[in-house]
C-alpha cells in the first residue's frame, strides 16, 4: 500500500452567496485564469463564504470513506473538487487512478429516445465504450428490471425506473476511485438492497469508495472511516460510529436550539401544567448527559401543576436515534401503579434507571404528565410529551455489563434494546449466568410488559 | 496506477505542456461521445416533430424567396449577379446560416449541457464537437435545395460544387472560434445570448450574403474588414463559378480562423471549471 490514492491537503474552497457577485466574481477570476496572474486566493471577497476551509485527508486503496454533515456543510463541494469538476481555492488534491462518480444517475438521458438507446448515451458520457455496452447490454437491462420498456422513450418511465436504468449503467464502470453522492436514498428497498450488494462487490474487488449518505445505518454498514463535516471545516475522522454520534448529536443541538426558540415564544407565560426541564445525573449523582454503556442513570423531571392538578402521573419515553424511530421504551407511573398525593405545584420527579442495556447511541427523552383534574369530575386528562432532551450512551463492550457474554464490540447500530438473556440446549443451561429468561431494559418486568402498549398509546 | 492527476489552484496555463497532452488525450476521448450527442440531439430533434426534416431547408428557402421577391419587385437592385439571383442568394443564406449556427452552437450546447458539466468528468470537447456535427449535419441537407437550385436554373455543374461544401467548412472554423470566445461571458450573463440574434440580424446585412461583393469605398470595407466575408464569398464563388477569385482574403481568414480555434479550445476549457462553479445547476 504505502502512498495514498487520494490525498488531500489543506484545500480550501469558497462560494458566493449573492448571484450578481458570483458572476462578477467569475469574470475576475476569467481574466485572472487567463493572464496567469496569482489572485488572491486566501481571502473572502464582499459575501463570499468558505464552502470548505482547509481540508485534509488520505484515503487509501481499497478503503471506504463516508462523508456525513448537516445540509450545506460541503460535502458535495468536496466530491465536486475531486471530481475535478471545479477549481479549489488553496491546497492541493492528488489522485492516483481513475476517477468514477455516481452523481446523478441517467445523466444525459433524453426523454424522447428509448432506454436502449439512452443507455448507449449515458455510458459513453460515463465513459463507457461501446463495445463494453453492447457486451453488456442484457445484463444491464436485466439489472435495471424495466423490462419491455427498455424500447419506450424514457419520458413514458417512472422516476424510479429512470434512476434504475441510470444505475444499471453505471454500475458497470469500474473506476480506481469511486464518489457516490446521495444516489441510493432514491428507488424502492430491492432495488437499494441491489446497489449496496453491487457496492460491496465492487469494495471486494479492492475500490476505493467516497461516500455521501443521511442514512446512519448504511454508512455505518458499508464504510470503514467516516468524516464529520460542518460548515466547511472537518471536524472529526475516525471510525463510522463514533463519528455518526457526534454527528447526531451536533444535530440534535441545533433542533433543540431551533425548538427552545419556539418553545419559548409559545410559552411566553410561565403558568400551565408541564415539564419545564430535564436533567440526567450518572450513577455517582453527577449531573452530565452521557453515560457509559450499561450504568444505572436518573432521569429529573422539573415540573410544574396547575391548582387543580390532583394524582399527577409521569411519563418518560425513549427514543433512539431518529425522531421517526419508534419510541424505544416507556416509564409510565401509572403503570408501576405509583400514586401521587398531596405533590408540590413545583418540584423535581426523579426516574432511576437500573442497569440499563441501551445500546450505544443518542436517545430522545420525552416526558407528559398525565393527571386527573377534581373540577373535572375525576375526568382524566393529559398533558401530551413532548421532546425535551436527550442523552447518549457511550459505546462498551457487552461483557462489562453482562459477565459471560463473548468479547462483543457494541458498535453504534445494534438493537435499540439488549435483553439480558440465557440459551438452553437439552434442558441443561449454560453460559451467563442469568435468572431469569428476559429482562427488558429496564430491568422491570412489570414495565417491559406494558411497554408494548406504549406505543400504541403515546 | 494508471495516471496520477494532480490538482492545484495554480492557473493551468502555467503548466502549458500537460494543459496540452490533456487537451490532446480528451479530444481522442471526446470522439465517441460527440457522435453519440449527436446522434442523440438530432433523432431527439426530428422524432418530436411533424415536418421532420423539412425545417432544416425552410429557413434558407425562406430568406431567398423574400429576397428574390423583394428584388423581383424591383424595391431593392442588388445590381447583377454572375448566376440567376435566386440561386446566387439560396446559396449565401445556406452558408451565412451554417456561419451563424456554428457561432450560436458551442454556448447553445453548454446551455443545454448544464447539470451533466456540474456532475460529470466527461470530455469537454465533446460538447463542442457534438455541435459542430449537427452543424454540419443540416449543412449538408440543405446543400440538397442548393443542388435543386442549380438544376432548376441550369447553372453550369462544376467541379467547384462538389468542392464548395469542403471549403465551406471554413466558415464553421470560424463560427466555432467566435463561439468559443463568447462562451465564457455568456454562460454567466444571459445577455450574450439574448443579444446573439440581433447582432447576427444586423451581421447578416453587413455581410454581402443577398448582395455581391460592393466593390467601391467605403462599402467594399464590409467585404475586407468582415471575416465573414471572404470565406462566405470564396465559398460562393467555387460552388456557382467554379474557382475562388478572392484566393488571398480566403487563405488569410481560414489561417486566422484556424489559429484563432486553437486559442479559444484553451480558453474555453481553462475556463470551465470556473463557469461550472457559477452556473445553476
Amino acid at each position: 500500500m504505502g502512498e495514498p490514492i487520494l490525498s488531500l491537503e489543506g484545500v480550501s474552497k469558497k462560494f458566493c452567496r449573492s448571484l450578481k457577485r458570483s458572476l462578477f466574481y467569475g469574470l475576475q477570476d476569467l481574466a485572472a485564469e487567463m493572464t496567469i496572474r496569482r489572485r488572491e486566493r486566501d481571502s473572502l471577497r464582499r459575501d463570499e463564504f468558505w464552502a470548505l476551509k482547509d481540508v485534509s485527508f488520505d484515503l487509501s486503496q481499497g478503503e471506504t470513506l463516508g462523508l456525513v454533515g448537516h445540509n450545506g456543510a460541503g460535502k458535495s463541494t468536496l466530491l465536486k473538487l475531486i471530481n475535478g469538476l471545479i477549481r479549489h481555492d488553496t491546497g492541493r488534491i492528488s489522485i492516483r487512478g481513475r476517477i468514477g462518480a455516481l452523481i446523478e444517475l441517467g445523466a444525459g438521458f433524453h426523454p424522447l429516445l428509448t432506454g436502449r438507446e439512452n443507455i448507449y448515451i449515458n455510458a459513453a458520457i460515463l465513459g463507457l465504450n461501446r463495445r463494453d455496452v453492447d457486451r453488456r447490454l442484457d445484463e444491464i437491462i436485466e439489472f435495471a428490471e424495466i423490462g419491455e420498456f427498455i424500447n419506450s422513450p424514457v419520458q413514458s418511465y417512472s422516476s424510479g425506473m429512470k434512476v434504475r436504468l441510470g444505475f444499471s449503467i453505471a454500475a458497470h464502470l469500474n473506476p480506481d476511485i469511486l464518489l457516490i453522492d446521495e444516489i441510493l436514498s432514491v428507488g424502492d428497498a430491492s432495488f437499494r438492497q441491489r446497489c449496496l450488494d453491487r457496492l460491496s462487490e465492487y469494495k471486494r474487488d479492492g475500490g476505493t469508495v467516497i461516500f455521501i449518505s443521511h442514512n446512519s445505518t448504511t454508512v455505518e454498514k458499508i464504510c470503514d472511516r467516516a468524516m464529520l463535516l460542518d460548515h466547511g471545516h472537518l471536524v472529526a475522522v475516525g471510525e463510522p460510529g463514533a463519528i455518526l454520534q457526534q454527528y447526531e448529536t451536533q444535530a440534535l443541538e441545533l433542533s433543540f436550539k431551533a425548538e427552545a426558540r419556539g418553545r419559548r415564544a409559545y410559552a411566553s407565560d410561565d403558568s400551565g401544567t408541564r415539564i419545564t426541564a430535564v436533567e440526567y445525573r450518572d450513577a455517582n449523582g453527577v449531573k452530565t448527559d452521557s453515560f457509559d454503556f450499561g450504568e444505572s442513570f436518573e432521569i429529573h423531571l422539573h415540573y410544574q401543576l396547575d391548582d387543580d392538578v390532583q394524582r399527577p402521573y409521569f411519563v418518560i419515553g425513549l427514543q433512539k436515534g431518529e425522531r421517526l424511530n419508534p419510541i424505544t421504551t416507556v416509564m409510565n407511573m401509572m403503570w408501576d401503579d405509583v400514586q401521587l398525593e398531596q405533590v408540590p405545584r413545583r418540584g423535581v420527579v426523579a426516574c432511576l434507571v437500573k442497569n440499563p442495556l441501551f445500546s450505544p447511541g443518542v436517545y430522545h427523552v420525552q416526558a407528559g404528565i398525565q393527571a386527573t383534574a377534581s373540577m373535572l369530575m375525576g375526568q382524566k386528562w393529559h398533558v401530551p410529551t413532548s421532546q425535551i432532551g436527550a442523552f447518549t450512551v457511550r459505546p462498551g463492550r457487552l461483557r462489562d455489563v453482562l459477565p459471560g457474554v463473548g468479547p462483543v464490540n457494541l458498535v453504534y447500530q445494534m438493537p435499540p434494546v439488549i435483553v439480558e438473556h440465557s440459551w438452553q440446549v437439552s434442558g441443561a443451561p449454560f453460559g451467563i449466568d442469568a435468572s431469569s429468561n428476559v429482562v427488558f431494559a429496564n430491568g422491570d418486568g412489570r414495565v417491559a410488559d406494558a411497554a408494548s402498549d406504549a406505543d400504541k398509546r403515546v | 496506477m494508471t495516471q496520477t492527476n494532480i490538482y492545484t489552484p495554480e492557473s493551468q496555463l502555467r503548466s502549458p505542456a500537460r494543459l496540452a497532452r490533456s487537451m490532446w488525450s480528451d479530444l481522442k476521448a471526446s470522439r465517441s461521445l460527440a457522435w453519440r450527442l449527436m446522434v442523440r440531439d438530432i433523432s431527439a430533434r426530428y422524432r418530436q416533430s411533424a415536418l421532420g426534416i423539412l425545417w432544416a431547408f425552410l429557413p434558407p428557402l425562406v430568406t431567398a424567396f423574400t429576397f428574390v421577391i423583394l428584388n423581383r419587385a424591383a424595391l431593392i437592385n442588388v445590381g447583377p449577379t454572375h448566376v440567376p439571383y435566386p440561386v446566387f442568394v439560396l446559396s449565401g443564406a445556406v452558408l451565412w446560416q451554417l456561419f451563424t449556427e456554428s457561432l450560436a452552437a458551442p454556448l447553445k450546447m453548454i446551455e443545454n449541457s448544464k447539470s451533466m458539466l456540474a456532475k460529470i468528468n466527461f470530455p469537454r470537447e465533446a460538447l463542442i464537437l457534438s455541435g459542430m456535427g449537427q452543424v454540419v449535419f443540416d449543412f449538408a441537407i440543405r446543400m440538397v435545395i442548393v443542388l435543386a437550385a442549380f438544376l432548376i436554373y441550369r447553372v453550369p455543374l462544376t467541379w467547384g460544387l462538389l468542392a464548395a461544401p469542403v471549403i465551406a467548412l471554413s466558415l464553421l472554423l470560424l463560427g466555432t472560434m467566435l463561439g468559443l470566445l463568447l462562451t465564457p461571458v455568456g454562460a454567466l450573463y444571459s445577455d450574450v445570448s439574448t443579444a446573439l440574434p440581433t447582432i447576427t440580424g444586423l451581421w447578416f446585412f453587413l455581410t454581402p450574403v443577398v448582395y455581391p461583393s460592393p466593390q467601391s469605398w467605403p462599402y467594399s470595407l464590409l467585404a475586407q474588414i468582415n471575416p465573414v466575408s471572404p470565406l462566405l464569398i470564396g465559398s460562393r464563388d467555387l460552388a456557382t463559378q467554379g474557382s475562388i477569385f478572392n484566393l488571398p482574403a480566403f487563405l488569410i481568414t481560414c489561417g486566422i480562423a484556424l489559429g484563432g480555434l486553437l486559442v479559444m479550445w484553451v480558453f474555453y476549457r481553462v475556463s470551465l471549471p470556473i463557469l461550472i462553479e457559477r452556473m445553476n445547476a
